[in-house]
């Protein structure tokens, strides 16, 4: 480990019985906040899925039985197959667009610092606001995308009100929510590569193309690793305020998430329980996949080398 | 030699071309970008029948401006003020919080540091939404619910992040100074007050910039615990306006919608223009690059 040894932090050798009162001060208001607003909400939350619960009876410990319950409820496997969806079609998606217009951007040009701010936008904006514009954006008879769509001579489909495209359209807005975050995290990587490497391949006659996927995508691997896991975490997470505030699950729980489904048994059946249960689950399918994603990435380091 | 020249000409003329196309490309990309908020504000400029109409107006044939005082009567000062109160609430105790800490923890030497550290990495392995319903329950047994502490101290308390990231930063400040303004006879408080926190204005700066954009646009907290109008936030006023279908004939019509939306985003796009370089740092974690 690189860390210094104690005598020599700082001045302070031992601390006296003054360092040790405003240590205190300094740590204590910090630690008893997150104990009580994080940790143990944390912890009593994962204990819940144990147990059964409706906020009006006593709290009633039955082990493993709502894990039991999940294979056969019929809302749970529609659930779980929409939060997949939602994956598959957010994902890839950002990371490819993100990381393609942080490699257009990431370039010494006249007024590009303003063009960025452009691609930046939508970082600031909250679902609500999203949520006011996309709807007026995806309106079926009057909205702008279906307006742009029959330019190009495309019939535009229903949107948010149809079964199919419900979820798409979500997915539109989500990704366009989270296209800032990908691009700066790409940005910042991309202006870590050495300039040498780029000039190197730039004289070896690579084309564009090749410079791009071949020297700044693998450049950029620990980015795009990073990059996988908050987008997975984002499209997970997302569809539930998304859809509390635009779609409410609907049309026909078309967009009813794996978390929207957790939130509409605590908040709707009052399932305390139960909902934890279901986000236990959630968690857990996220771990593998995060787990999953780790190892690739060593794998493909291994192999690099 | 003239065969060199010709090809030096025709890679340079060929670069050019490239360019052009690449800065177009982005300018398109980047307005194609903000499109839904061009659409937005120049909505929110006209009247009911031109935001709604077919084929969508991208700029109002006749302003408007009596959209944003509607817009302003349905969210209320109220509620503007509420936003603030709880932005500034949250990123001056996360602050003071993350920051004390995060100094304990990388300049004053004690056994169970590296045990401590290692404590605000747990939430990293566990999923936080299993705690909104516990956390509700704390906030409700402590008799929080509809008060300014309920709506903030439990968001307050997710410091991990902060306390990290001000950890990291302290870890490489120099010693010598704290030591010198030590033997100098200055208490703990002071040190900080007068020789940490002046210097360490870009974590401050990235932290504060990523915290009030995250606490402005939380939904699901602050809806759940303020349930009274004293203490509803702006995108929990907005929200309905989304549920209730936004069509011509609701309550509130498109165009005023809009200004509302524009209105409640103004502050914190403000904010994003004149830090944007903090909120990237942030993002991009080098928080303390100077």
């Amino acid at each position: 480990m690189a860390r210094k040894p104690k005598e020599t932090i700082g001045h302070v050798k031992r601390l006296d019985k003054n360092d040790k009162f405003w240590l205190g001060m300094f740590l204590i208001p910090n630690l008893s906040m997150y104990f009580l607003f994080i940790l143990i909400p944390s912890v009593v939350g994962v204990l819940l899925s144990f147990c059964e619960w409706d906020l009006l009876h006593p709290v009633k410990w039955i082990g493993f039985e709502n894990y039991r319950r999940i294979p056969s409820d019929e809302m749970f496997n529609p659930s779980l197959i929409i939060s997949i969806k939602f994956l598959l079609l957010g994902v890839v998606p950002t990371i490819f667009i993100g990381f393609l217009v942080a490699a257009l951007i990431n370039w010494k040009a006249r007024g590009i610092a303003a063009i960025r701010v452009l691609f930046f936008l939508p970082l600031v904006l909250s679902t609500a606001v999203a949520g006011i514009v996309w709807s007026a954006i995806l309106q079926p008879e009057t909205g702008l995308m279906n307006a742009m769509l029959s330019l190009i001579g495309i019939p535009g489909p229903m949107w948010l009100t149809d079964f199919t495209w419900a979820l798409p359209g979500m997915t539109i807005i989500i990704i366009w929510l989270s296209l800032p975050l990908v691009i700066i995290l790409y940005l910042a990587g991309m202006q870590r590569i050495s300039p040498e490497i780029l000039e190197a391949a730039a004289l070896d006659g690579a084309n564009v193309w090749t410079r791009v996927w071949q020297i700044i995508f693998p450049c950029v691997s620990s980015t795009t690793a990073l990059v996988i896991v908050l987008e997975i975490l984002a499209f997970l997470g997302s569809p539930l305020e998304v859809a509390l505030i635009m779609t409410q699950g609907g049309p026909l729980d078309a967009t009813t998430s794996l978390g929207y489904y957790a939130y509409k048994v605590a908040f709707d059946q009052f399932e305390i329980g139960y909902s934890a249960a279901i986000i236990m689950v959630q968690f857990f399918f996220f771990l593998i996949i995060a787990l999953i994603v780790i190892a690739i990435r060593k794998k493909f380091k291994a192999v690099s080398k | 030699m003239s065969n060199d020249k010709v090809k030096k000409k025709a890679f340079w003329t060929n670069k050019r071309a490239f360019d052009a196309i690449r800065y177009t490309a982005i300018i398109v990309l980047g307005l194609l970008t903000v499109l839904p908020i061009i659409f937005l504000v120049s909505g929110s400029f006209m009247s009911i029948a031109d935001a709604s109409s077919y084929p969508p107006k991208l700029f109002p044939p006749t302003l408007h401006p009596e959209n944003y005082a509607k817009a302003f009567d349905y969210l209320t000062g109220r509620t503007i003020i509420n936003s603030f109160i709880f932005v500034m609430g949250i990123l001056l105790c996360q602050l003071t919080l993350s920051m004390t800490a995060g100094f304990a923890l990388a300049k004053m030497p004690f056994k169970y540091a590296s045990a401590v550290v290692g404590l605000f990495a747990i939430p990293m392995f566990l999923p936080t939404n299993v705690s909104v319903i516990p956390l509700y329950l704390v906030t409700f047994k402590l008799h929080l619910l509809n008060t300014w502490g309920g709506m903030i101290l439990p968001i307050v308390g997710s410091t991990a992040f902060g306390t990290l990231l001000f950890r990291q930063f302290f870890v490489n400040f120099p010693d010598g100074l704290v030591d010198a303004a030590r033997i100098d006879g200055a208490s703990w408080p002071r040190v900080m007050l007068q020789i940490v926190v002046p210097l360490s204005k870009p974590p401050i700066a990235s932290y504060s910039a990523i915290t009030f954009l995250t606490a402005w646009n939380m939904y699901i907290w602050p809806l759940l615990v303020g349930t009274k109008d004293t203490f509803r936030v702006l995108t929990v006023q907005l929200a309905p306006i989304v549920q209730g279908g936004g069509g011509v004939y609701s309550e509130v019509p498109p165009n005023v919608a809009y200004a509302a939306a524009f209105i409640s985003s103004l502050p914190v796009m403000v904010v994003f223009l004149f830090a944007q370089r903090w909120f990237i740092n942030a993002i991009a974690g080098t928080g303390n690059d100077s």
